[in-house]
Parts: C-alpha cells; sequence; structure tokens
C-alpha cells in the first residue's frame, strides 16, 4: 500500500521501538530522549551505573510509569498509552528486582495461578485435576524452570534463587512475545547465576528479551546486543566486544573524567 | 504419609461420631448451652478466620451479618407472620445481601483501615438497630421468635438442635475445605499474599475479594439463624462492639489461619464465659488473660497446639525413613565395596 520501498528492517518490523522517550520526575529528568528498537527474537541488555535510568526506562516500557514524552512502539502499534494489564494482554510481561511470588502458597500453585491469569473462568469452583490444561502446564513450566523437583513445596520456603526461578516461570506462563528482565541475577549466588544463566539461554528463541542487569557476565552471555546508559542518556549501543572497549563506556564505569 | 493418612482419618471418623453422638452420653448442660452455642457461634468466627486467614480481610462486621440473618428472619416470621421457610430464606438473603453491599465498601482498602470500614459498618447497623422501632423494635428488638416445626418437632429440641448445629457447622467447615483447593480459593490465597502481583498475572483483585467477602457473610448468616433459634429473641445487644470483638477473641484463639481452630476457638470462649461467670464477675478479664496466654505461648491458636503434637509424630516418622534410606544406601556402598575388592 506505500508506495515507498520499504528496507528490510521496517519489513520485518520491530518488535519494540522507543522514539525519543523521556521522563522527568520534578526537575530531574530520569530518562532523557531515549530511542532504541529491538529485532523480534532480539535478546538485548541494558547496562549502566546506579542511577542510570534503567529501572524507569524499564517501568515505561511495562506501562508502570508514563512517559513524559515520546512515543513506544509494541509489533507496530502505538502502546504509550495503554495502562500495563492490556500491555500483558499484547504480551509484555516483566519479572521485578525483588521477586513477587505467593509466599505461602507451592510452587505447583503458584504456577497454576499464573498459567489460569490469562484465561477465563478464573472463578471456578470446580476443584482442578491432574489432567486440566493449567495443571499440565504448570507442572511443564516448572521442569523448564527446574522446580520439577519442588512443585509441593511453599514458595516462601525456597532459596532466593529458586524463587527468581519461580518468577520468570510464572512470568513465562502467558507466552509473551517480549520479556522484560529486572536484574535477574540480583543477590544470586554464582551457582545460582549460571543455572539462571542456563535457563535464560534456553528460552524460545522467537521470544525478545530485554534485561537490565548489573552483572557483566550474565548480560553479556545472555545478549548479543548491548545499549549502555549513564544519567538517563544512552552513550554507547552495539555488541559486548563493541561495549566494553568503548573508551566513554570505560571512563562511566571507572568515574574518570576528561580533566 | 499412607502410614500417617490411615490413623488421621481414623481419628477424624472418631471426632465426628462421638460429636454425633455426644446428645446420647453428653450432659444436658454440655449439650444444650456449651456445645450448641460453640457451633453456631463457630460458624461465624469460620467465616471470620476464612476471610482473615486465607483472604487477609480482617472483618469486623461477621458478628453483624450474623445478627442481620436474625433480625431478617424475626421480622418476617414475627411482624409479618410469615411461615418459617418465608423466613429462612429472607434471613439469609437479607443478610448475605448486606454482606454484598459492606463489601462493595470495603474491598478496596487492606490491612488496618478494612478492619476500622467493617467495624464503623457494623456500628452503623447497630445503631439504626438501636434507633429504629418500626423495622428492628429499637431497643428491645424482636422478641417471641420461634424456630421452626417440622413434623410436631421444634427444631431448638435439645437434641434436635445440636444435631442441627453441628450438621451446619459440619457443612461450613467442608465447604470451607473444598473452596479453599478450588481455583477460586488459591487465587483468594494469592490475594492475600501478594495483590499487586496477582494483579498483573491479569486477575481482578477487588472481585475476588468482594465474592469471598459475600460467601464469608452467608456462612455467618446460617450461624446466625442458628443463634436466633436459640435465644428466641434478636436485640441490638447481639451485633454491639463487644460481639463483634467477641467473634474476632474466638478465631484468635482457635488459630487464625485454620478452619477447625474457628470451632474450638468459640469451645474456648463459650466454656471460659460459663464457667468464670458462674464464679466472678470479672469473666471478662479471665477471657481476656486467656487470649493474653494463648496469643504469647501459641500464635497458631488452639489448633497449633493440637497440630503440634501431629508434627512432632510426623517429623518422627520421617526421620525414621531417613535413616532407613541412609542405611539402605550405606549397604549398597558396601556391597559396591566389596565388588570393589
Amino acid at each position: 500500500m506505500v508506495t515507498v520501498q520499504a528496507t528490510p528492517a521496517q519489513a520485518i518490523g520491530h518488535a519494540l521501538e522507543l522514539q525519543g522517550v523521556s521522563r522527568r520526575f520534578g526537575g530531574l529528568w530520569a530518562v532523557e530522549d531515549v530511542s532504541l528498537s529491538l529485532a523480534p527474537g532480539e535478546r538485548r541488555a541494558i547496562i549502566g551505573p546506579n542511577g542510570a535510568g534503567k529501572t524507569t526506562l524499564f517501568n515505561l516500557i511495562a506501562g508502570d510509569l508514563r512517559p513524559t514524552s515520546g512515543t513506544i512502539r509494541f509489533y507496530g502499534d502505538d502502546i504509550t498509552r495503554l495502562p500495563p494489564h492490556e500491555r500483558i494482554r499484547l504480551g509484555i510481561a516483566r519479572t521485578y528486582q525483588t521477586p513477587l511470588v505467593f509466599p505461602r502458597l507451592s510452587v505447583l500453585d503458584n504456577l497454576y495461578l499464573a498459567a489460569r491469569g490469562v484465561r477465563p473462568w478464573r472463578m471456578s469452583l470446580r476443584r482442578p485435576r491432574a489432567s486440566d490444561p493449567e495443571i499440565v502446564r504448570a507442572r511443564q513450566l516448572a521442569e523448564q524452570v527446574e522446580l520439577g523437583h519442588a512443585i509441593h513445596a511453599l514458595a516462601g520456603a525456597l532459596a532466593h534463587g529458586q524463587q527468581r526461578q519461580l518468577e520468570l516461570g510464572m512470568t513465562l506462563a502467558s507466552n509473551p512475545r517480549l520479556l522484560l528482565l529486572d536484574e535477574p541475577a540480583a543477590g544470586l549466588s554464582p551457582a545460582e547465576r549460571e543455572l539462571l544463566t542456563g535457563l535464560l539461554l534456553g528460552l524460545d528463541s522467537a521470544m525478545t528479551i530485554l534485561l537490565v542487569e548489573h552483572d557483566m557476565d550474565v548480560a553479556f552471555r545472555v545478549a548479543r546486543q548491548v545499549t549502555v546508559m549513564h544519567e538517563g542518556r544512552v552513550i554507547a549501543q552495539g555488541t559486548p566486544g563493541e561495549v566494553s572497549a568503548d573508551e566513554v563506556v570505560q571512563q562511566v564505569y571507572l568515574g574518570v573524567r576528561h580533566g | 504419609m499412607s502410614a500417617l493418612a490411615s490413623p488421621r482419618t481414623m481419628l477424624t471418623l472418631l471426632v465426628v461420631g462421638l460429636l454425633a453422638t455426644f446428645p446420647l452420653w453428653g450432659s444436658a448442660y454440655f449439650v444444650g448451652r456449651v456445645f450448641s452455642p460453640a457451633l453456631f457461634l463457630g460458624i461465624a468466627a469460620l467465616s471470620l478466620a476464612f476471610l482473615a486467614g486465607y483472604g487477609g480481610m480482617i472483618s469486623l462486621a461477621q458478628m453483624t451479618i450474623f445478627g442481620l440473618a436474625g433480625y431478617g428472619y424475626g421480622v418476617l416470621t414475627v411482624t409479618h407472620g410469615q411461615p418459617w421457610w418465608v423466613g429462612v430464606i429472607g434471613g439469609l438473603a437479607a443478610a448475605t445481601l448486606a454482606a454484598f453491599l459492606f463489601g462493595l465498601v470495603a474491598v478496596r482498602t487492606r490491612g488496618i483501615y478494612f478492619l476500622m470500614i467493617t467495624l464503623a459498618l457494623g456500628m452503623v447497623v447497630y445503631a439504626l438497630a438501636n434507633q429504629n422501632r418500626s423495622i428492628f423494635g429499637g431497643h428491645t428488638g424482636i422478641l417471641g421468635i420461634r424456630a421452626p416445626e417440622v413434623s410436631g418437632h421444634l427444631l431448638t429440641e435439645r437434641a434436635l438442635f445440636y444435631e442441627l448445629c453441628l450438621a451446619v457447622a459440619l457443612a461450613s467447615y467442608l465447604g470451607v475445605r473444598y473452596l479453599l483447593r478450588t481455583p477460586f480459593g488459591l487465587t483468594l490465597q494469592a490475594v492475600r499474599d501478594n495483590p499487586r502481583r496477582l494483579a498483573a498475572l491479569g486477575y481482578h483483585v477487588a472481585l475476588h475479594r468482594l465474592a469471598a467477602f459475600t460467601f464469608a457473610g452467608f456462612l455467618a448468616a446460617c450461624g446466625g439463624l442458628l443463634g436466633v433459634w436459640y435465644n428466641g429473641a434478636i436485640s441490638p445487644t447481639t451485633i454491639d462492639v463487644t460481639r463483634l470483638i467477641n467473634v474476632l477473641v474466638m478465631a484468635v484463639i482457635g488459630g487464625l489461619a485454620s478452619v477447625e481452630g474457628a470451632f474450638l476457638g468459640a469451645l474456648a470462649f463459650v466454656l471460659v464465659t460459663n464457667f468464670a461467670s458462674s464464679f466472678t464477675e470479672r469473666f471478662n478479664t479471665v477471657i481476656g488473660l486467656t487470649f493474653l496466654a494463648i496469643v504469647l505461648f501459641s500464635p497458631e491458636g488452639l489448633s497449633g497446639l493440637v497440630a503440634r503434637p501431629v508434627e512432632l509424630l510426623r517429623r518422627q516418622s520421617r526421620a525414621r525413613q531417613r535413616a532407613r534410606d541412609e542405611l539402605d544406601e550405606l549397604s549398597v556402598q558396601q556391597a559396591i565395596g566389596h565388588q570393589d575388592e
């Protein structure tokens, strides 16, 4: 329909596209004029020192905050003003910095509720059977996030790393097209980190993943593209190799300034 | 596990059997004045334990709803001369509707605010009942309320009334136990644990809380009908602030997050009130001290005290199992060792 010849990138379309997105808190620009685009299936990490605006950017994409200016598109649709639950329905799912699980319910029940949340009849008074599709799905998710051995344990009794695995499983229950991971490796032991990295690498390659991460090791292994933020702006973008060789990035991380 | 499941079933059967045959061997006083009220008050306490322990909603309006069922029955059968079944249906419907309306106001708040709003709603109804003569009968309330008569037997005959209370209590108990394992019940517990997360999964949190509050209201209303038959009258005293708090005391004594505890708590409460009041006028002090002792020494209430030996037994059997497993492993290792040699 459009007479202008589309470039290949536009023909495929972006999974997520931010154009000039800014967010101001009083006099502080937490995020300032950020533009970035993710191709479907891309794995992108956002890194940067504390206060760089990473989490704010995340909240803007997930809908927990509205941008002061700029537009956010998801597979071509403008979602800038959509509330969070409608973004979830479109296929955007996120995890939080502190794992949000239901501590006094079992692992299986947590996953079951997550699997059920996206379907009708949530108020059903019929007891679930082992053959119910959501129970089957919950067990499958438990296996996928390596909690198959602990499905009857209470979520609150799990180790921190296992709670993260559980939260990841709950997030995957809705089969998201875009997965937002907010510091998935924070507070994990090296062994737990290894397990989590393995889980992330094993996810469906069609799923687009955007993660905020302090841990370079995890970020560089999961992501092929890295965006570096500093004081609300994007200061560098490229492959992990390019970014770690970048002079500006090194200065920001080492705290060296031009004298 | 299977070894433990059968004694548990046996224990359940024994308890139910003893309770069902209680009028045959128990004293008339205990059947009529202790266990019967403990059962219908226990239903009210259960409605609160269900809301508080599983839904995170500490409601002080449960006794108000209990009382409204009694008022509904009284108004219909005494003031309007309707047959008993109209009173039963009308009383249950009026109280459940009231619970629904209370819920509409209260479910958007949490924690202490929820408690205060339900208390305020209870106080509003109390003031209304106390001052309105045309419907609620003012300070005197409604007197001369008769229980239903079925084939020549008044339902308030001692043994009959006891069995009726037991049947309704058992049905409520099993109903709540069942409900907690359904998707609805699981969702409710998730609301208690983390409403934000639940909303992020696509659930309508306020609607779930409203549905749970209405269901709990229906339970309290069932207890309220039994209560009004037992007393033969209803007055604002049934729904004053002391009564509203008493049911919370029962639920806490029994253990807030325990379905059985509600009845244990009610029984303990009725026992302490009956016996303490016979030798001291300060029976409220005795109740208060009992309450303190239980909260201090067993935060899970009486049901926690009962559960402790059971948990100990289970732990022992688990330890035995583990020891056996280790032995097995040891002998396997020895066997492997022998092969190596």
